[in-house]
């Protein structure tokens, strides 16, 4: 019972921290800045209205139990879905801003994320359907492990970032008060808490929506937000000069990286004939070589004028 | 030293990350429904179950 109670303050103040959070971003004008940030705490007020008009309001609704808990479940893991995919743009969103400096790593971390996001998924959906999934196994069920393995994949994806961000601040220009490294931060710890829900759901036989992991769940939620309204009402200190020792990596692998994929040179190597070029390409080619044809009599005319010359012909 | 603790805390929140991975792993085969999202309660029961998963 403590939980349930416990349970309802904390989805209740969840769903208006996500709304402060909202409102403030929109009147600093960050909504510009993290559009997808603003998405998901958005779709994040939905789910957690959804689930507070359901799990606590149900009898003053009016709404059949059995009814309600169907609609709880497809709009849980519909909202699952939404959250899932905007999470995924959002790292990507994520990572090209902090990688803004650095414009050669950038353009190949970004098919490097491309690929890595694509076999996640894949991975993620082989590991949903193997062995373990059988064909009686009903098609929400089918739907909500696929769904939240894609989760988990994203929320591992999500740490790695949180610990690039974290350990390459100073090439990237960034400081721990950065809102790029807040947003990381946030992501994170949601990121963790999904991990440790399903770890914690796996070994658990719960079948009650009151539980502990529930609760978990929602502190984990309000502690991301409340990490984002900090470093949203803080001002943001400007990104710093970045000044990399020429030895950097980071300097090195974005010189080569740069490089990468541009157009290469060509050269002709047989076949060529003169009668290919323009008039003005030949005339432009073959002047130097016209130059030295004509140079020596110009250097031979006026050393005959040397007065070593002149006595050696006298003899 | 504060940024020693930032790390500190970074590294701690994704060994716990990585560390659930593990667990969730060895265990996947036996949970019904193998994750959730963290906002909202997970529905750990099929829409058809008839306690409608403890819902009051």
């Amino acid at each position: 019972m403590a939980t349930e109670v416990l349970l309802k303050y904390a989805s209740i103040s969840s769903a208006a921290l996500c709304l402060g959070v909202i409102a403030l971003m929109a009147r600093k004008r960050l909504l510009a800045e993290f559009p997808l940030l603003g998405s998901l705490l958005g779709i994040q007020v939905i789910g957690l209205t959804i689930s507070i008009a359901i799990l606590f309001f149900r009898k003053s609704l009016g709404l059949d139990v059995h009814v309600a808990y169907k609609a709880y479940f497809y709009s849980h893991w519909i909202s699952l879905a939404a959250d899932s995919i905007l999470r995924v743009f959002i790292i990507y969103s994520v990572f090209s801003l902090a990688m803004k400096p650095l414009q050669g790593l950038h353009e190949i971390g970004k098919v490097i994320f491309r690929w890595v996001a694509g076999v996640s998924i894949a991975v993620s959906v082989g590991i949903a359907a193997g062995p373990n999934f059988t064909s009686h196994v009903d098609s929400a069920l089918a739907f909500a492990r696929v769904a939240g393995q894609v989760q988990q994949g994203i929320s591992v994806l999500t740490l790695c970032l949180l610990l690039f961000v974290c350990f390459s601040t100073k090439p990237l220009g960034l400081t721990y008060r950065s809102r790029l490294f807040g947003v990381t931060l946030g992501l994170g710890i949601m990121a963790m808490t999904t991990l440790v829900q399903a770890a914690w759901l796996s070994v658990i036989a719960t079948q009650t929506l009151y539980s502990a992991v529930s609760l978990f769940g929602v502190l984990g939620t309000f502690a991301a937000v409340s990490v984002w309204a900090t470093y949203f009402a803080l001002p943001e200190p400007e990104r710093k000069l970045i000044l990399l020792p020429t030895t950097s990596p980071f300097f090195f692998w974005n010189r080569i990286s740069e490089a990468l994929g541009d157009a290469p040179g060509h050269v002709a190597i047989a076949g060529f004939r003169p009668e290919m070029l323009a008039p003005a390409e030949f005339q432009m080619l073959t002047a130097p070589s016209l130059k030295r044809i004509e140079q020596p009599a110009e250097i031979i005319a006026p050393a005959m004028h040397t007065p070593l010359l002149q006595s050696a012909a006298g003899h | 030293m504060k940024s020693n603790l930032v790390r500190a805390f970074v590294i701690t929140l994704a060994l716990t990350g990585f560390g659930a991975t593990t667990v969730s792993a060895h265990t996947a085969a036996k949970a019904k429904v193998s994750a959730a999202t963290n906002d909202t309660p997970p529905p750990v029961c099929l829409p058809s179950d008839p306690t409608a998963c403890g819902l009051h």
